[in-house]
């Protein structure tokens, strides 16, 4: 441990303090020699893709985190939730790269707002991403999204990833050409509007630090964030977060959910390949919301009661990612207004789970509605 | 009688009671509790176990009988249930216990649990929410209510 740990301030992206601690590798500007050549409009492609990636998720957490009855599951509704506001956090960076290389991100899209069951196309092995509730399967499935990868051999006429963290080297790799092309002719990728950025100003408290993308140094920093939260940069089990900004140590996506599904917390001795061998915590899988599995606002009558609640649900869901499209295409203080609804969303989304639908599962309990995050 | 036997039937007149729909009612995740309280309440002074079987008796009458007309489901409930001298005043500990999340009314209620103080429907009738408990975000008093409308 450095004495970096004893400041009390936060690093700013440029500080080179800062990106001492960001590996080397990741902070290199230059593309590699045999790097694969890629056009903008194929980077705009692949950053509109990762907002998509990121809002999949989303919901999926968001679901698990609100199935867990109120008072109960203590860590697990901790650590659920300190992912979820992560992986917002990841999608307004994504956005931020896009606007920052003269794209327009879009979040209200019918190719953005997934359907559930939602599938990552662009993975090589694409997995259902289900809303379910709090279980070993939903946890299991989150592990599977987050699973730390080696990157694969590198080669240039790739179709699909194999690994999110094999998708967003593809971009870092892709930015570094494209910027390297463009700099030998005296000009930059990085040509989009700085009052586009949703700055930190505007983005306060949760997840980490919102980085503000006005050069590549900074593109590289934010996609390095992004991967290194999910699933730990260089075979670590830490989020190089807790490092940059002077946070107790956090560990990546992927360990948090393991520490879930083993009623365990890791501690700092670990490695990664083991199981946590830190202190134990309480897990109840039953003291949970029998929510069914992707419920669907066409699985009730128009009119009826769970079909109003359902489409008032979607309603409020839709008026928060209009929010945030409109915070990320000009207008980034508006940002501060979604966060009531993200707490109407959440109090929706518990009223549904606490609402009979007239069906049984298998062992004969009652199946409960769920919030459907559909697109209306 | 099996405990839980007139669960729906408590869920049916509750809505009646309160002008909000059953499935707002389960909603707030306090129908099973709010009707094992009401049962293992009732007998302990006024209203008496005779009051809550006649009670669930009545109710059984208006909605399960013939007629589904709103209408008159309505007026029985005006004549029978709701007069605070029917049933000990069952009707209206229920109400007050779904507004307030109280048992007894005025100065001598308490909550009967954090929940039902937090759930409890004065708040989504007033459009506001209980303070320190349901929060609608910081600086949220700043704008304009959210009020999502189909």
């Amino acid at each position: 441990m450095s004495t970096y740990f004893k400041s009390d301030k936060p690093r700013s992206a440029n500080d080179p303090e800062r990106q001492k601690l960001v590996p080397e590798h990741l902070m290199d500007i230059a593309p590699r020699p045999d790097a694969c050549p890629m056009d903008i409009k194929t980077l705009h492609g692949l950053l509109q893709y990762a907002i998509h990636l990121e809002l999949t998720t989303i919901p999926a957490y968001l679901t698990t985190l609100y199935s867990i009855k109120e008072g109960t599951n203590e860590a697990s509704s901790i650590i659920c939730r300190s992912i979820a506001v992560e992986e917002m956090l990841h999608m307004v960076m994504a956005a931020n790269i896009l606007n920052a290389v003269g794209g327009k991100p879009h979040i209200t899209s019918a190719e953005t707002v997934p359907a559930y069951p939602a599938e990552l196309t662009k993975l090589c092995t694409p997995f259902p991403i289900n809303l379910e509730k709090f279980s070993q399967s939903s946890i299991s499935t989150f592990m599977e999204i987050e699973q730390p990868h080696a990157l694969p051999k590198h080669h240039c006429d790739k179709i699909c990833f194999e690994s999110i963290g094999d998708f967003y080297n593809t971009i870092s790799e892709g930015m570094k050409y494209l910027e390297a092309e463009a700099s030998k002719r005296n000009t930059t990728i990085f040509t989009g509007n700085h009052k586009l950025q949703v700055t930190e100003n505007e983005y306060y408290g949760a997840g980490g630090k919102l980085i503000a993308v006005y050069k590549i140094e900074d593109a590289l920093i934010a996609i390095s964030e992004i991967v290194g939260q999910g699933e730990g940069v260089d075979g670590s089990i830490i989020d190089p977060d807790s490092i940059f900004f002077h946070q107790d140590v956090e560990y990546a996506h992927y360990y948090r959910f393991k520490e879930i599904y083993c009623g365990r917390y890791y501690c700092e001795q670990d490695k990664p390949h083991e199981n946590p061998n830190g202190e134990p915590f309480p897990v109840d899988w039953d003291a949970v919301h029998n929510m069914q599995l992707n419920p669907k606002l066409s699985d009730y009558k128009v009119g009826s009661e769970l079909w109003n609640n359902t489409y008032e649900f979607n309603k409020t869901y839709m008026a928060l990612l209009e929010n945030i499209e409109k915070a990320c295409t000009g207008n980034p203080k508006i940002l501060r207004d979604g966060i009531g609804l993200m707490y109407d969303l959440k109090y929706k989304a518990t009223a549904l789970m606490n609402m009979p639908t007239g069906n049984l599962d298998n062992d004969g309990k009652p199946l409960m509605a769920g919030p459907t995050f559909e697109r209306i | 009688m099996e405990e839980k036997d007139n669960l729906p039937l408590f869920s049916k007149i509750s809505a009646s009671l309160t002008g909000f729909s059953e499935m707002e009612l389960w909603g707030t995740g306090m129908m099973e509790t709010y009707y094992n309280y009401v049962m293992g309440k009732c007998g302990e002074s006024s209203p008496t176990k005779l009051d809550l079987e006649y009670f669930f008796e009545k109710a059984k009458e208006i909605y399960l009988g013939d007629n589904n007309d709103e209408n008159w489901i309505d007026t029985q409930i005006q004549t029978w249930i709701f007069p605070p001298t029917s049933y000990g005043g069952l009707a209206q500990l229920i109400i007050t216990l779904w507004y307030t999340g109280n048992w007894g009314l005025g100065f001598n209620g308490s909550p009967i649990s954090a929940q039902a103080y937090v759930q409890g429907l004065i708040w989504n009738a007033g459009e506001t929410h209980p303070s320190g408990a349901k929060q609608p975000g910081f600086g949220s008093w700043n704008i304009p209510p959210i009020n999502i409308k189909k």
